[in-house]
């Protein structure tokens, strides 16, 4: 025979509810220390998993009663240049993309001076990478964007300029270049986009503006 | 001394045992209604989270035994149609694009041609556009991804009309475009197709939308 509990003398469920308002929850701790705390928050009815001791205060799981998830803490970002940077390859030159205006950066992994993405924890990363690149007259005649981890290069696109195909749609045109990549990272790995043209002169730009997003870096733990 | 919990007599655990067949529930309970339910599902020994007073229906949260995760009702969108619509741009109209054919819907948060985001929160986004360009049609394309909060661009290859030599007259191009969005609660997302530089002849042959509430 199931041997029924205490709480509510039920042996196959057991029930926290404050028969008021008020959360209600299971607290974790070690040693005298709280950890974890999951329930409902009274405020919102969610469900919480939360660090520490209170729900709704560095809650890294959020779930509503219709069933969307959120994870508030969990890796995330999106940066964008901000403003177009002008002579940045054409001749090979490797450019970092510049994606220096943050839009989130949930965990502060994102690097806005460097570019850089820091793996905070090892796994698998969705990194997402998009460029506007003009092309010039004499600059390169083929472009790549590439995806830099520590790991490995993840070379994604490469398509002619317009000054291979002027006389389709002219010079000084521009092409969007992008990737999705699923990336596997240790923590402390690096992640960061880079896009050359080559064969040409050093006069390619790669557009940025201040509201429309036109040249872009993002990324979350996927899993 | 640690204290021992009067369910199972231990310190470090509790343990749900109903000793023979069912469920194994722990309840976050009100009152009068039962909010949310954690634990095993007996029929298949999977891990759930349910917003009702037991696990199996509704589930918000699967694990199973496996270790594989599932999120049944995580607000997640794909469609995917053959519906042409035709003349809409090609003179620089931004075309909102219609999805008519909706594959899944986790969540009910799509109407063509609108997402609307139930829950502040970050979102994949993507989109497909098989487009073809008329004779007299538009020479530069973009598909954008217009959010509440901003727009995101992005430049398409050189349309079929000033590719003809390569592609021949009427010829379709396939144009993608992908975002990872901040959204708060009923922000909304359209796609913008805009085809710039001749006459309003350009055609949407084939269109697909893609969403996901990620985090």
């Amino acid at each position: 025979m199931a041997m029924q509990n205490s709480v509510n003398n039920m042996s196959n469920w057991l029930s926290l509810g404050p028969a008021d308002s008020g959360d209600h929850w299971c607290q974790f701790a070690v040693n005298g220390v709280n950890k974890f705390r999951q329930g409902v928050d009274d405020t919102d009815n969610t469900y919480k998993i939360s660090i520490g001791n209170a729900l709704g205060t560095n809650d890294t799981s959020v779930t509503t009663h219709y069933g969307e998830i959120t994870k508030p803490l969990t890796p995330a970002f999106l940066a964008y240049l901000s403003a177009t940077a002008s002579n940045v390859s054409g001749d090979g030159t490797a450019y970092t993309v510049a994606c220096n205006t943050e839009v989130f950066d949930q965990g502060g992994d994102y690097n806005n001076g460097t570019y850089t993405f820091t793996a905070p924890v090892t796994g698998r990363y969705m990194l997402f990478g998009s460029i506007y690149y003009i092309t010039s007259v004499d600059g390169g005649e083929q472009i790549a964007l590439n995806l830099n981890t520590s790991n490995r290069t993840h070379y994604t696109t490469s398509l002619p300029t317009n000054e291979r195909l002027a006389g389709f749609y002219g010079y000084a045109s521009a092409i969007g270049i992008s990737y999705t990549v699923l990336a596997e990272m240790d923590a402390a790995d690096t992640a960061h986009s880079t896009a050359a043209g080559d064969s040409g002169n050093k006069t390619d730009d790669v557009k940025g503006d201040a509201t429309t997003v036109y040249t872009w870096f993002a990324g979350y733990l996927a899993t | 001394m640690a204290i021992r919990n009067n369910i199972n007599n231990k310190t470090e655990d509790i343990t749900i045992d109903p000793g023979a067949s069912g469920n194994a529930i722990f309840k976050y309970a009100a009152a009068t209604v039962d909010f949310f339910a954690t634990g095993v599902e007996d029929a298949d020994d999977s891990y759930r989270i349910a917003p009702a007073s037991t696990v199996g229906a509704g589930d918000i949260y699967i694990t199973t035994s496996a270790g594989e995760i599932t999120m049944p009702l995580q607000p997640a969108v794909l469609t995917d149609a053959h519906t042409e619509d035709a003349n809409v741009t090609g003179d620089g109209t931004a075309y909102t694009v219609a999805f008519p054919d909706e594959i899944f819907d986790q969540n009910n948060d799509f109407a063509t041609p609108t997402f609307t985001a139930p829950v502040d929160g970050r979102y994949h986004i993507q989109v497909e556009l098989q487009v073809q360009n008329g004779a007299t049609g538009g020479n530069v394309e973009s598909v954008n991804i217009v959010t509440s909060n901003r727009t995101y661009y992005v430049r398409s290859l050189p349309c079929n009309e000033q590719l003809a030599g390569f592609l021949g007259p009427n010829a379709w191009i396939g144009i993608t475009n992908t975002c990872f969005a901040d959204m708060d609660a009923t922000d909304t997302v359209t796609i913008a197709w805009t085809s710039t530089g001749g006459a309003k002849v350009d055609d949407v042959k084939r269109q697909s939308f893609r969403c996901l509430l990620v985090c």
